[in-house]
């Protein structure tokens, strides 16, 4: 619980690169683009192309390959697992080993393999994001990003709002937790004992003074919040604009390069899967 | 009987960028049937070295002993342990959960594995101690007024009669009058049962009035032990540390460095008024 | 128009609400109230007293039942009024914690001059001035549970000058601190008096009531009496009463005196009893 205090969630980094000037904005939509490209890669020249470019981005943040590596760690096991059940369910392409009813085809190999980079891309790209961007940057980059559905009712300025309390008090709330866990436990709440029935019920005592209190921290944030103006998102200026300038459409533009890259290799047939095979 | 730490470090998120050393080299004793304070400057460890001594937060090296009984080994009979020591954090009201009063005192006592016959026993005291009538025994817990819910929270503690009781700040954001009503009732409670009470407390007035011995922590180290007069006429040392004395004791040295012949120390006021008049007497006779 | 030579102008305010089993409570009772520019006002009572109820008015968080609140002859029951009001009287509260909204400190001291729709450059300023003026600059950009409750406060109080308020209303604000956080506190206090602003503090610690002009004492909704420390500190037996403490020098100070020793009780702290015993030197 400790250690929690001296990490903030989202676990920025703080360096002095490009990436973590960049507009916040620009950032979200970036790799929302990159993520569609990744469900969308026709073949490995397309893999390689967007791994060159993961790799290229986070030289250039700055960011220690560790804090990367340590980020992938928890799915390190998904990725393993997703690799053997491709490798012996799929059958496509020539069989290279059979055994029983086990058999393994070439095309179930190169599944496993897509599928596993698939993720370890997807993980590294999104810690990436909150590597280099704080989150009050985050918030104010999805508020932005959300206003125009605001015509069609969507409260972008309160659900950034509710984000930014929200990640402000999580360690708050995990401190409380911890006193009332340590609490309980002198009482001689045993947190470990009976079935699964029992166990839900003894999480009572922590559950309910949690919420109670969490109810009440609501409640006098709210008139904490109205003692000092606010009314919600209309008239409000921010302090820390979002400015976009060069180093976002530098960004936009090498982003638009990978693509026509892929596009081009993929109409042009030489990149695809079954090329390989 | 007694509580003895030996040689007890405790070091937070060890070998993390992040690590603390909240107690360095700690040994002491606590006799059993008195009222220890312990005091210190913000963040001098004086909250983890009780919550040590309550069984709740093991150590990095050393040895932690109560009345003989080893805590923290792994075959260490945590329900033994629960019956000796009870421990009440800061703004206990806020670990209140059950849906009436009666339930929430009743709650430790069910763990203990009481008889109903002594659970109705102990709910009875601690309805005495925590000054509430039995017709709030149905009520909600969170109907109580402020004090009363603070009350309610030190006596379902209490009701499970613990031999050693520790406290973190009791008084913690009462106004005079609730924090009197806590204190008169723990020193109350002590006299009658002869059990120990250890408390942190940051008022130094309140300690004055209460405590037979003091333990000063500093920066995680145990810089004093001794009794109340002992350790409140070492002022100097207190202050370097950030502490204050109380009032009185503060009245007394000022008095001194005038030439006066009182006492370094003075508990509270009737002994400071007397100290005061003695002099003036031989003065201006 | 000119501004009116009382800042915060309450007649015969009283406060009605339902209790739990729906009885009326009077919190409040024709309480009157006038405070001028740049006075340390102290509202000083037990819980139950009435002080936050009182406090509440102030930025009309709360309205009257029956009397007026005027601020800055604005009336708390105008709806038009309300930001203005709202931006005239700061307040911080007892909670350390949940008075801070943002992920950084900085974040946090700009949210109020965000709420009034400042310019960029402006509030950056202002959230300079303000860390300044609190001695927590160094702090801009640490995230704020990392604080402790004397540094958690002072930041609130920076969010709220930041907004450059006609008065800074302290309800409990010191109830739940440590003596450090305290000390910490009053001195950010100090300096917003050096600087012309006007404080009320509501507390029940003695300590913190003999720095003040004034003193204000409330009990069971009525003000009991109302001066300056000394004045008010005379009425030990009211006092006590209400369930407030006495210093302990100032109750020295009475036994000295009944027994004949000094003329007046009306010593506040350890130098003045010193100065009184020996005056000779």
């Amino acid at each position: 619980m400790n250690m929690l205090k001296g990490v903030t969630i989202g676990q920025y980094y703080p360096a002095d690169s490009m990436i973590h000037k960049m507009d916040a904005r620009f950032k979200i939509i970036m790799i929302l683009l990159y993520v569609i490209a990744l469900f969308t890669a026709a073949g490995p020249i397309s893999y390689i192309l967007m791994i060159l470019f993961a790799i290229f981005v986070i030289i250039s943040a700055k960011i220690p390959y560790r804090l990367i590596l340590r980020g992938l760690r928890p799915i390190l096991w998904i990725v393993g697992f997703t690799l053997i059940l491709h490798t012996f369910s799929t059958q496509e392409g020539t069989m290279i080993w059979q055994w029983s009813r086990f058999s393994i085809y070439n095309g179930g190999i190169i599944r496993g393999v897509m599928m596993g980079l698939r993720l370890i891309l997807l993980i590294s790209i999104t810690s990436l994001l909150t590597l280099t961007t704080t989150p009050i940057d985050l918030t104010d980059g999805l508020e932005a990003l959300l206003k125009p559905f605001k015509k069609i009712g969507l409260p972008a300025h309160e659900l950034a709002m509710m984000m930014t309390i929200a990640l402000r008090f999580v360690p708050t709330l995990i401190e409380e937790a911890d006193k009332i866990i340590k609490a309980q436990t002198a009482r001689g709440a045993d947190f470990e004992e009976g079935g699964l029935i029992a166990r839900g019920k003894s999480m009572l005592p922590i559950l309910v003074p949690l919420f109670i209190s969490a109810f009440r921290r609501a409640d006098d944030l709210a008139m904490a919040m109205e003692a000092r103006c606010y009314r919600g998102g209309e008239h409000r200026t921010k302090m820390k604009e979002l400015k976009s300038g060069f180093r976002d459409y530098l960004g936009l533009a090498s982003l638009t390069l990978l693509f026509l890259l892929m596009a081009f290799f993929r109409f042009a047939q030489i990149d695809s899967w079954q090329a390989l095979l | 009987m007694s509580i003895i730490l030996k040689d007890v470090n405790l070091t937070y998120s060890p070998g993390t960028p992040f690590s603390a050393d909240a107690l360095i080299d700690v040994n002491l004793e606590i006799e059993s049937n008195q009222i220890v304070a312990v005091i210190g400057h913000t963040g001098s460890g004086k909250s983890t070295l009780v919550q040590v001594m309550a069984g709740l937060q093991k150590p990095s090296s050393g040895e932690v002993l109560m009345d003989d009984f080893v805590m923290y080994k792994k075959n260490t009979d945590r329900k033994k342990l629960r019956r000796k020591v009870g421990m009440a954090f800061q703004y206990p009201e806020h670990q209140l959960f059950e849906e009436t009063v009666e339930r929430e005192l009743s709650f430790g006592l069910v763990k203990q594995g009481r008889s109903s016959k002594e659970i109705q026993e102990q709910i009875h005291k601690a309805m005495h101690f925590s000054k509430l009538t039995d017709d709030m025994l149905i009520r909600s817990p969170f109907e109580l007024s402020g004090g009363q819910m603070r009350r309610l929270a030190i006596a379902s503690v209490i009701a499970m009669e613990p031999d050693y009781l520790i406290l973190d700040e009791p008084t913690a954001g009462l106004d005079p009058a609730g924090r009197d009503e806590i204190l008169d009732g723990l020193q109350a409670w002590q006299e009658e049962t002869k059990k120990t009470v250890i408390l942190v407390s940051h008022s130094m007035e309140d300690v004055a009035k209460l405590a037979d011995q003091i333990l000063v922590l500093a920066n995680g180290r145990l810089l004093m032990s001794g009794s109340t007069a002992e350790i409140f006429s070492r002022s100097s040392e207190l202050q370097q540390v950030g502490l204050d004395v109380p009032q009185m004791t503060a009245l007394m040295l000022a008095l001194r460095e005038k030439g006066w012949d009182v006492p370094e120390y003075a508990m509270n006021v009737e002994e400071a008024f007397h100290a005061i008049r003695m002099v003036l007497r031989r003065t201006r006779s | 128009m000119t501004s009116p030579t009382l800042l915060i102008d309450i007649k015969n305010l009283s406060h009605v609400f339902q209790g739990p089993e729906h009885q009326e409570i009077k919190a409040l009772a024709s309480v009157n109230v006038a405070i001028r520019p740049g006075e340390f006002v102290v509202i000083l009572g037990a819980n139950g007293s009435g002080k936050s109820t009182l406090a509440k008015h102030l930025n009309a968080l709360l309205l009257p039942s029956e009397g007026t609140v005027l601020i800055d002859g604005l009336d708390t029951i105008d709806d038009q009024a309300l930001w203005s009001i709202r931006q005239r009287v700061g307040m911080v509260f007892q909670n350390p914690d949940n008075q801070i909204v943002a992920t950084i400190v900085e974040d946090d001291v700009a949210f109020g001059p965000e709420n009034l729709g400042l310019p960029p450059a402006v509030i950056r300023e202002r959230v300079e001035e303000a860390l300044t003026m609190v001695g927590m600059s160094e702090y801009r950009h640490h995230a704020p549970h990392l604080l402790s409750g004397g540094q958690k406060q002072r930041v609130a109080i920076a969010g709220i000058v930041a907004m450059r308020p006609k008065v800074v209303v302290l309800d409990e604000a010191t109830a739940m601190l440590d003596p450090q956080g305290r000390r910490e506190v009053m001195t950010a206090i100090e300096t917003l008096r050096s600087e012309g602003m006007t404080v009320i503090l509501i507390t029940h610690h003695m300590s913190e009531a003999v720095m003040a002009d004034r003193i204000i004492l409330l009990g069971a909704g009525h003000v009991i009496a109302e001066g300056t420390p000394k004045e008010v500190f005379q009425a030990r037996e009211q006092m006590q009463a209400l369930g407030l403490d006495i210093p302990q020098i100032t109750q020295l100070a009475t036994l000295l005196k009944e027994d004949g020793w000094i003329e007046h009780d009306d010593i506040l702290s350890v130098e003045e009893m010193v100065k009184r015993l020996c005056p000779s030197f």
